[in-house]
């Protein structure tokens, strides 16, 4: 539900972030959150930040829908809109954020993050968002590879396998010119073998 | 129907292997309410819900499951940095924003407000 005035404060506590991109931008994605009316979701590479602490997201991307009132409530709190669905912030500290609104509905499962007892903010669950990035590498590429192998190693000991694996095989059964779950296999087994578990277990 | 029931009944098809048109098939749901349902764009009839739900042996209570609490940003912040030590400890070190975008742009994206965003961070 649209709230300005918590949008603004919202950008408030990001701004206050510094040096703290994780925080920084959860409290960018919830003001842009209550500007517009549809319920946004956290998606991308700031989420996969969430898991891997060094993807460095260039820019916050969020799936909802949005219609002109939004544009224009986005502009109100603070955000530039410079194309289509992109908008940017720029931060006190000289810092420049993008955002942008890459599709209305995320595909895949959402959770909730509290970033305060007042504050909830959606964000695409670790399964569906390692779903997602070995979907990116099978352009087989290295640097797609690289980076599912990235959030499938910082998440080898807490996600659900269970439940990637058989979304994984449910789109590979669709789509069988990807080789999804060759790219997928692959990944796993070299997660596996790199695995050390942190806490020296 | 909210975004959240329609996705949970996409989940619970996914699980049960099929696809919309074995669902269409199944139910008499056109295939394109079905996509319409899942995505929660439209408010289907309870009969339907309920043909749908019977297609995947599950029901309606299956729709609200008990949600775990939500994640505490504390927890987050853990999370992300644990996620990094890992990272470090396995050999992968983190990621290369500038190979990110050098990628995207080889894909005919464009890049350049992300390249001039990325050079006002530290």
């Amino acid at each position: 539900m649209r709230n300005l005035e918590k949008g603004r404060h919202a950008l408030e506590k990001a701004n206050l972030e510094i040096g703290g991109e994780t925080v920084r931008s959860l409290w960018l994605a919830k003001a842009a959150d209550y500007a517009i009316t549809d319920r946004a979701s956290l998606v991308g590479g700031a989420a996969v930040n969430l898991h891997t602490g060094s993807y460095n997201p260039t820019d916050v991307d969020l799936c909802a829908r949005l219609d002109e009132s939004d544009r224009e409530a986005l502009v109100q709190i603070g955000f530039r809109h410079f194309q289509g669905d992109h908008f940017s912030y720029l931060f006190d500290d000289g810092q420049e954020w993008l955002l942008e609104f890459p599709d209305s509905q995320v595909d895949g499962d959402v959770m909730t993050i509290r970033l305060s007892p007042d504050d909830l903010l959606s964000v695409i669950r670790p399964e569906s968002l390692i779903v997602d990035r070995v979907l990116q590498a099978t352009d087989r590429t290295r640097i797609t590879y690289d980076e599912a192998l990235r959030l499938c190693l910082a998440l080898f000991d807490k996600a659900d396998w269970q439940v990637v694996s058989d979304d994984i095989r449910t789109r590979d059964s669709l789509e069988p010119g990807l080789r999804l779950q060759s790219v997928y296999d692959r990944l796993i087994g070299d997660a596996r073998s790199r695995w050390k578990d942190p806490d020296g277990a | 129907m909210s975004y959240y029931a329609g996705s949970r009944l996409r989940r619970f098809r996914q699980l049960k292997r099929m696809t919309l048109a074995d669902v269409s098939l199944r139910t008499g749901v056109a295939i394109a309410q079905l996509s319409r349902i899942e995505n929660g764009l439209v408010d289907p009839r309870i009969s339907t819900v309920a043909k749908i739900l019977a297609c995947y042996d599950v029901g309606f209570a299956d729709l609200e499951p008990s949600r775990p609490e939500a994640v505490s940003m504390e927890d987050v912040i853990t999370g992300a940095e644990r996620g990094a030590r890992i990272l470090e400890e396995s050999g992968m070190g983190p990621s290369d924003a500038q190979a990110r975008l050098d990628w995207k742009e080889s894909r005919q994206f464009d890049v350049d407000a992300e390249r001039a965003a990325l050079a006002t961070r530290a």
